[in-house]
């Protein structure tokens, strides 16, 4: 079976309710074994780690998140998640 | 001892046994045209024999072969038959690499197909049966989907269809003059039998179908018929968690799983009432 995280938490992270303060982050961007569709019904995107087969749906704009300069600690913790889980890299030692 | 080479589209398997009963639900099963000679070559090598050692003079045990590996541990001699079938199913699900795998029932109507995936416990193989044997519809598979990567084509893999527990009795009843194997009791599966399929879904056997539809099927006693239409995202998560070789596949696999999402219209279906279910796919889906 495929690996997942915690994908429920994820699908859902749009509508979490974010008190945090803004905070900047470090540089993410997707790993090149990272395949990414977006669906033609406006549901979100999916993405899929072609070396370990796991995947991830989300309902935000993945990228849009990426380029922007300032996050909310959810959005932060998101990243930090598919980081751990292959999808992302971060850019540490461009701070 | 028995040894057969018996032809399951796409695979020829060898299949021995020195369990009477497991010779006796095969030729129960298996319509005779898929016994072959056995000159022609086997795509899978396997068998399940009585275990040796002391135990067996207390609580006789069975074990299944594959290529001589023993993969499992040995079961009671009364689920032989049943580890068997489970047995090829592990062997298809690990070897066959041409095919994206999803863990799933699949039945066809002409040649549109349904998938109904879902985990053990949710009703798949109750509602595969039922479908399976209705006019106009035929047997794909009850426990893999064995789809040719990057199109939406089903390749059948006809074989008897698990039922448990509960289940079994339902069948019955709709199917009273179906032929059954006999019963393996307490499997961690609980109580197991197997159905042997319709006469037209064996006839069909090597007729590929093209996928319109994806179910998800949840039974409860409670609600007749409840029908959720999933968005894309859903229904690809909900996919990927029921496919079972993705990550051999890697891009052309992703792809696969993509293109059913967004060529298929995609539902949960809560459901006591299997008719209905019947009904809905009949006049909405497909």
């Amino acid at each position: 079976m495929i690996k997942k995280i915690t994908s429920w938490d994820v699908f859902h992270h749009e509508t979490l309710p974010c008190t945090a303060p803004t905070v900047s982050c470090p540089k993410y961007t997707i790993t090149d074994s990272t395949l990414l569709h977006k669906f033609a019904d406006g549901s979100g995107v999916v993405l899929y780690q072609k070396n370990t087969g796991a995947a991830t749906g989300l309902t935000l704009d993945i990228e849009d998140v990426l380029a922007g300069e300032n996050m909310d600690a959810d959005t932060l913790k998101l990243l930090n998640q598919l980081s751990a889980s292959g999808f992302l890299t971060s850019n540490h030692s461009k701070y | 001892m028995m040894r057969i080479r018996l032809e399951l589209p796409p695979f020829i398997f060898d299949i021995h046994s020195s369990v009477g009963f497991v010779e006796q639900n095969i030729h129960n099963m298996y319509p005779d045209d898929l016994f072959i000679n056995p000159s022609r070559p086997a795509d899978y090598f396997v068998g399940v024999e009585k275990a040796n050692g002391l135990r067996k003079f207390i609580r006789p045990q069975a074990s299944f072969s594959f290529d001589a590996i023993e993969p499992f541990k040995t079961l009671p001699l009364n689920h032989a038959y049943a580890s068997l079938e489970w047995g090829i199913n592990y062997v298809v699900a690990n070897q066959s690499l041409q095919y994206v795998i999803l863990h799933s029932g699949i039945v066809a109507k002409g040649d549109n197909a349904v998938l109904l995936p879902g985990p053990p416990g949710s009703g798949k193989s109750t509602m595969t049966a039922y479908l399976s044997g209705r006019q106009g519809w035929r047997l794909l598979s009850d426990e893999m989907a064995l789809i040719l990567p990057e199109t939406l084509k089903v390749q059948p893999f006809v074989r008897p269809i698990c039922l448990k527990n509960n289940s079994v009795d339902l069948v019955k009843r709709w199917y009273p003059e179906a032929k059954f194997s006999t019963v393996a009791r307490n499997t961690h599966k609980g109580d197991v039998v197997h159905l042997c399929p319709a006469d037209s879904s064996w006839q069909q056997r090597d007729e590929l179908a093209s996928v319109k539809a994806i179910v998800f099927p949840r039974y409860d006693e409670r609600i007749d018929l409840e029908i959720t239409e999933l968005n894309q995202n859903q229904g690809f998560m909900q996919l990927a968690q029921n496919a079972v070789n993705l990550n051999l596949h890697g891009q052309q696999g992703f792809n696969t799983l993509v293109s059913l999402i967004e060529n298929c219209a995609v539902f949960e279906v809560v459901y006591n009432n299997v008719e209905a279910v019947k009904t809905f796919l009949e006049q909405d889906v497909l």
